[in-house]
């Protein structure tokens, strides 16, 4: 395990912190935003804000899928679970998130043939156990976990395979990250890039940030020192007045992302005109549906679904923390109504969500010394 | 830098793999068989993984798995 063990040194980690520290201006606030969830979970796992100056403030950006996905699409879920002879299947988180009436988990208490699956191969491989019953496939997540989608509906189109569909909830980054940087109510000084993500698509796409907006962004691995090594990398191009994209996770990163990936998703999606995002709205171009070529798999198009908006219960406050807004535990409902347990809003569902994140890792507040 | 304990209610394990943009390093054990090939995780257990989206997935080489699919080929050793 040395290629971890060099990852998570904690004397690697002080030195880091102490270049960080030499990095900030004093009188100086930086608001860094992790995009992706695992960068969240990382920090408060290992403890890392800890390390940071206390005017180095992370704030946790959209990047959980399972936090996004708004009531109505969780409602239509249901709705196909409910179907006589159809085994709904999906990702663990995804039966705690609450809809309008309950989540597919008590969907599940009441009847219904939900399962969790750890990937679209598996929910493939029951539809071909299960040929007499319709096997459906709830697809959430961003362009890492797109391509999977993708090829197993590639394979299930190619092998027959009839009674399998899927219910397309991917969504893509760019979008809302254009949205945030477009938002009145919110400061950012630059972003940690989702490591993974950008394996399928790239560094390129995030050009856009310094180039149209002047932030620097760092594409990061999921250690500890890879976050603070990419803190280091902002701070040194605001220090500098640089504005670049930048890859700290260049072992695993191509700057071009996996361009088979990406053809495979041209071929299998198609951008939605516009995509219900929990607490941020509707965002264009931001959600995939299948194209043309696939549209014998939409479960969508092959089962009736409401495709209702549902507001948000009026005590979730998820849409300002997945903009960075407030902290979770300023939400007046965090850690009382509001606990992994029992979630009002998705930001506690997925560990990966910064409520639960917060909430697990007991970060109920969070006070440090002013530098 | 120590981990604080795993959240217990958790129902897949420590992460979603969604959220938390996963890959998992394994190794190739076998060739792959219609874009399919049996990895095993640094825990030593195995899956069958898409490897189509790879250049190559030799036998022995290290790759970076999302949802069983292989995403990237990994220099070196494992790690997450
Ligand atoms: S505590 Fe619950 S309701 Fe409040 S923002 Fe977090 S997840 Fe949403």
């Amino acid at each position: 395990m040395k290629f971890v063990d060099e990852f998570r040194d904690a004397s690697l980690g002080r030195a880091v912190a102490a270049e960080i520290l030499s990095l900030v201006e004093p009188g100086r606030h930086y608001k860094v935003m992790e995009v992706c969830g695992g960068h969240t979970h990382s920090i408060y796992k290992y403890g890392v804000d800890d390390l940071l100056p206390a005017n180095v403030e992370l704030v946790h950006g959209p990047g959980c899928p399972v936090c996004v996905i708004p009531m109505g699409r969780v409602d239509d879920g249901i709705a196909i679970a409910r179907q006589p002879g159809v085994i709904f299947t999906c990702f663990g988180d995804m039966m705690r998130v609450p809809g309008s009436e309950g989540s597919l988990l008590e969907a599940k208490a009441a009847g219904a043939d939900v399962r969790m699956v750890y990937s679209p191969l598996d929910a493939l491989r029951i539809a071909k156990q299960n040929p007499d019953r319709e096997v459906v496939f709830f697809a959430i997540g961003f362009e890492t976990t797109a391509p999977s989608t993708a090829l197993t509906l590639k394979r299930a189109k190619a092998e027959g395979v009839a009674n399998f569909s899927c219910i397309c909830s991917h969504v893509t980054i760019v979008p809302p990250l254009r949205a945030l940087l477009e938002s009145p109510d919110l400061r950012l000084d630059g972003f940690i890039g989702p490591g993974h993500v950008a394996t399928v698509v790239g560094a390129r796409p995030f050009e856009f940030i310094p180039a149209d907006y002047g932030k620097p962004l760092v594409v990061a691995g999921f250690e500890p020192l890879d976050i603070l090594q990419s803190i280091v990398m902002i701070l040194r191009q605001l220090a500098e007045g640089r504005r670049e994209v930048e890859n700290q996770y260049a072992r695993v990163v191509p700057y071009d992302g996996n361009l088979r990936a990406l053809e495979v998703l041209g071929e299998v999606f198609e951008l939605r005109p516009h995509f219900e995002w929990r607490g941020l709205g509707f965002i264009s171009h931001s959600g995939l549906r299948l194209s043309e070529a696939y549209a014998e798999l939409d479960a969508e198009l092959r089962f009736e679904v409401p495709g209702v908006r549902v507001a948000d219960p009026k005590a979730c406050q998820c849409g300002e923390v997945l903009k960075g807004v407030i902290k979770p535990w300023e939400c007046k409902v965090f850690g009382t109504a509001c606990t992994p347990e029992r979630p009002i809003g998705t930001c506690m569902v997925s560990s990966e969500g910064a409520c639960a994140a917060y909430y697990n890792f007991g970060r109920f507040a969070r006070e440090r010394e002013v530098v | 830098m120590t981990p604080s304990p795993a959240p217990s209610y958790a129902c897949t394990g420590e992460h979603c793999i969604t959220c938390s943009d996963e890959g998992v390093p394994m190794i190739v054990l076998g060739a792959a068989r219609g874009g399919l090939a049996l990895c095993a995780d640094q825990e030593g257990r195995t899956h069958t993984v898409e490897t189509t989206l790879l250049e190559a997935a030799p036998v022995g080489g290290r790759v970076l798995v999302h949802a069983d699919v292989a995403i990237a080929a990994l220099p070196g050793e494992l790690g997450r």
